[in-house]
Formats: structure tokens, sequence, C-alpha cells
């Protein structure tokens, strides 16, 4: 199994590498090779166990242990720490929203791959700034007119629980509820108004959101995809991954990569939707697989 | 969500493909609200018909909707205008537009050295801005009579500020 990321960092065009096996009677998967190059000079590279940096000096490593966040350099140089950085704050998210509850025993600012600790992770966004949370409910009500507002209320002895309360934009008629008893699509938009308001928060981010359409009805689908779009055009970077066609629709020929393997033993290959020759309408032409890469 | 029917609102209802991504570009606009593409309908004749099937009757029951139905005129201004004009009843005649490029997407994209869904932004800024900009590119200047009433009309529906 491998994979390489490309990555473009202040004018440095960084390329990172690396491949597993899983031996027989191993418990676990070792690395076979790891390199990370910046604008094609090498910064170290590795077979097995045996590292080589740039410079010529080289040493072993457990070949279970990654060498990217071992390797350090001397000041002032900061390739491998920006790239590790970079890495770092990437937002890595398959959303199951019937993890997602409203209860948090204290704050965090990773967001589980599962969005599981959402509760914690928003907690920590308000305890930072809690002015943050203007640009939050703005957002929100921009997708669910009826959202009032949401709070963090005392549970248990360090625990908060996110209250939300909904109102006719026209009346004090409304009600509050617990974040868990939300349905998976209003969790979805919830996780989205938390990256949104993020990114306006700080350092721009960079979210890989795999089917942000599931869990979602047909006609909302695209306005959340323009949303999430029109964050990343303000700044950062939002990368989906989808099956679906209204999501697809939503993207340009130019913004768009086609993922095909021929069969379920042949790697994924990436191409450029611009770079497909298609006739018609795109998704009629990915339903007769005249696009594909 | 999608818009709000019982608000005002507007619907994009592009040819093809190339005229979605321009669409689309519009709708990425920051500031840029209340609008929706629809999905493309097969050609100008294709447009034609969605707009007489399904668009007619629903701008009809929503009073709060505007359509604008972006075509290639394919060096065929007049004609294919002629044709629209008489397929839009007189009472929506304030709720709808029919805007396109002179020839084809891909002469104005050769012709700018853009991305459709940059050309459609560019389009976005000028009428957020009420400026010219790239509206009067050859491509594009037979719209302005077009463009002048759509903006009259739906300004404030798309940017409410």
């Amino acid at each position: 199994m491998r994979f390489e990321i490309t990555v473009a960092l202040s004018g440095k065009r960084y390329v990172y590498a690396i491949s597993f096996d899983w031996p027989e009677n191993f418990r676990e998967a070792r690395i076979l090779d790891e390199s990370l190059s910046v604008d094609g000079k090498s910064v170290f590279t590795r077979q097995q166990a045996q590292i080589q940096i740039g410079t010529g000096a080289t040493f072993r490593l457990d070949w279970h242990v990654f060498a990217l966040p071992v390797i350090d350099e001397k000041p002032p140089e900061r390739t491998i720490r920006d790239l590790t950085n970079f890495l770092g704050s990437l937002v890595l998210t398959a959303p199951v929203p019937a993890n997602m509850t409203g209860f948090s025993e204290e704050a965090s600012s990773e967001l589980d791959e599962d969005a599981s600790n959402f509760a914690s992770c928003l907690r920590n966004l308000l305890e930072t700034d809690y002015s943050l949370i203007t640009t939050f409910t703005d957002y929100i009500k921009t997708i669910i007119p009826d959202f009032s507002s949401i709070k963090n209320v005392d549970r248990g002895k360090d625990g908060k629980q996110l209250m939300v309360t909904f109102k006719r934009p026209d009346s004090q008629e409304g009600f509050t509820l617990e974040f868990d008893a939300l349905s998976d699509g209003q969790k979805s938009f919830f996780l989205s108004g938390y990256i949104v308001t993020s990114n306006a928060a700080g350092r721009p981010i960079v979210c890989m959101w795999d089917e942000p359409d599931n869990h979602l009805s047909i006609s909302e689908v695209g306005q959340f995809v323009i949303g999430l779009r029109k964050m990343a055009n303000r700044s950062g970077q939002f990368i989906a991954t989808s099956h679906h066609p209204e999501t697809i629709r939503k993207f340009s020929d130019e913004t768009t990569i086609v993922l095909t393997r021929k069969s379920q033993v042949d790697p994924t290959l990436p191409k450029p939707l611009k770079e497909i020759d298609y006739h018609g309408d795109l998704i009629d032409a990915l339903i007769r697989e005249e696009v594909s890469g | 969500m999608s818009v709000n029917k019982f608000k005002p609102h507007v619907l994009i209802i592009p040819e093809d493909r190339r005229d979605e991504q321009i669409a689309n570009g519009f709708l990425l606009h920051d500031q840029v609200k209340n609008l929706d593409v629809e999905r493309p309908a097969a050609g100008w004749s294709g447009v034609l018909e969605k707009f007489q099937i399904e668009l007619v009757p629903y701008l009809n029951k929503y009073q709060e909707g505007r359509a604008i139905l972006l075509i290639d005129f394919d060096d065929h201004y007049k004609d294919r205008r002629d044709r629209f004009d008489k397929a839009i009843p007189d009472d929506l005649k304030n709720r709808v537009f029919v805007l396109g490029v002179k020839e084809t997407p891909e002469a104005l994209k050769r012709s700018l050295g853009k991305d459709f869904e940059t050309i459609g932004k560019e389009l976005a800024e000028s009428c957020y801005k009420d400026v010219d900009g790239l509206w009067t590119h050859d491509h594009l200047a037979h719209n302005n009579p077009d463009r002048v009433k759509l903006i009259q009309s739906v300004q404030r529906i798309l940017f409410p500020g």
C-alpha cells in the first residue's frame, strides 16, 4: 500500500511518500520505504529501517516508526516542521452522525475522523474565542433559517451538554433540545458550521470531507457544497470525495479529479477531469463510464 | 437548504455543462444569495422545453421566483431570441431573462483565457459592483438590454448585503 502527497507551501513543492507491506506472521504492517523532497531536493529517504538524510548521514529506525515526525533540522531550517504542522492542521473527516453526541468531558482541538468528538471541538473553539459564536450562528442560519442559538450547559463535574434552540423567524415560538436529538443531516450542517467558523478564526483549514452529501436530502446537497466551496474561496481548501451527482455538478472540470481503478486489485488512479474528453452531460458521461482515469 | 421558494429567489437553467460551470461560478461569488442552478437542459431547445413544461407552472405557483435561461446563441441571436420571446408568457416577461454567449462558451473561454467558473465569478463581481466589466466583451455585449432589465429586477435579491 502506497501513499503520496504533494503540497505547495510558501512557494515550495513538498513531495512526501510512504509505502507499507504486511508480511506473513507480522502483527502489524511495516514501513517499506519513505521519502521527503522539497523542490526536487531530497530531505531524507528510507528503505525499511535504513534512513539517509539529505546531507548523507544515515541511521536506523524501527520499521514500525514513521521517520517524518522523528527527524528534526537545525534551526532556522523549518522544512520538515512546516510540513508536519500543515499535515497536523488537516481536517480529515468521514462523519458518522450517529456517533456525534452533544456531550463533552473536555475541550479538544483535533476532530476525530468520524466527528464523534464534535462537541469537544466546538467547545474548544468557543472557549478560545467566544465571539466566534456569531460566525457559527450566522452560518447555520443561512442553511437552517429557524435555528436560533446553541449553548453549552453544565452537566456533571466537568461535562458540558450542547443544547440547540429553534424558533420561527417571525415569532418567539420554538423549542430547545439536546444536540443528540438532531437528525443526521442537521448534525452534518452543524459540523460544516464548525469547519467554516474554525477557518474564519485563524489559520486556514484544509478540509477533506469524505461524502459530504451523506445524510442530506437531495435539495440540500448543492447549497451545502457551495457553502463549503465559498469558505475555501475566502481562505483554506475544501476537498470532497463523492459519488453524488449534485455534489459533482457543483465543481468545475478544473477542480475535479476523477479516481478510477480497473479492478479490485489494481491501484486507484487520479486524473484531472479537464484532461478527459467527454460529450454532453457530465453525469450521463459518468454513468456510461465515458469519464475514467 | 435550497433557496426558499416563498421568498424572492432566482433559478438559472443552463443549456449544458459549460454554461452550468459559468452559472456555478456566479453562484460561488461570496456575496451571492438566493440563487440556485438547475441541472443542464441539453441544448437551447432543451432549455426552452424545460422552461415551458417545468418553469412556467413553477413561476405561476411561486410568485417570488425569477428565472434566467442561460443558452448559447450560436451566432443566431435574433432568431433564437425571437423563439424565446414568443415562448415567455406576457405575465412572466418581467421575471424571466434570457442570457447567453454570442457563439459558444468555448469561444468566450478561448478569447479570455479563463475557465468557465472564473468567468462566472467575474460576471457576478460586475453585477455586484454594478459595472460593465466582462459584460461588454464582444461575446457578451448583445445581452446588454436583458442585463439592465435583469439587474433592476434581481440585484437586491442576489446581493441583499
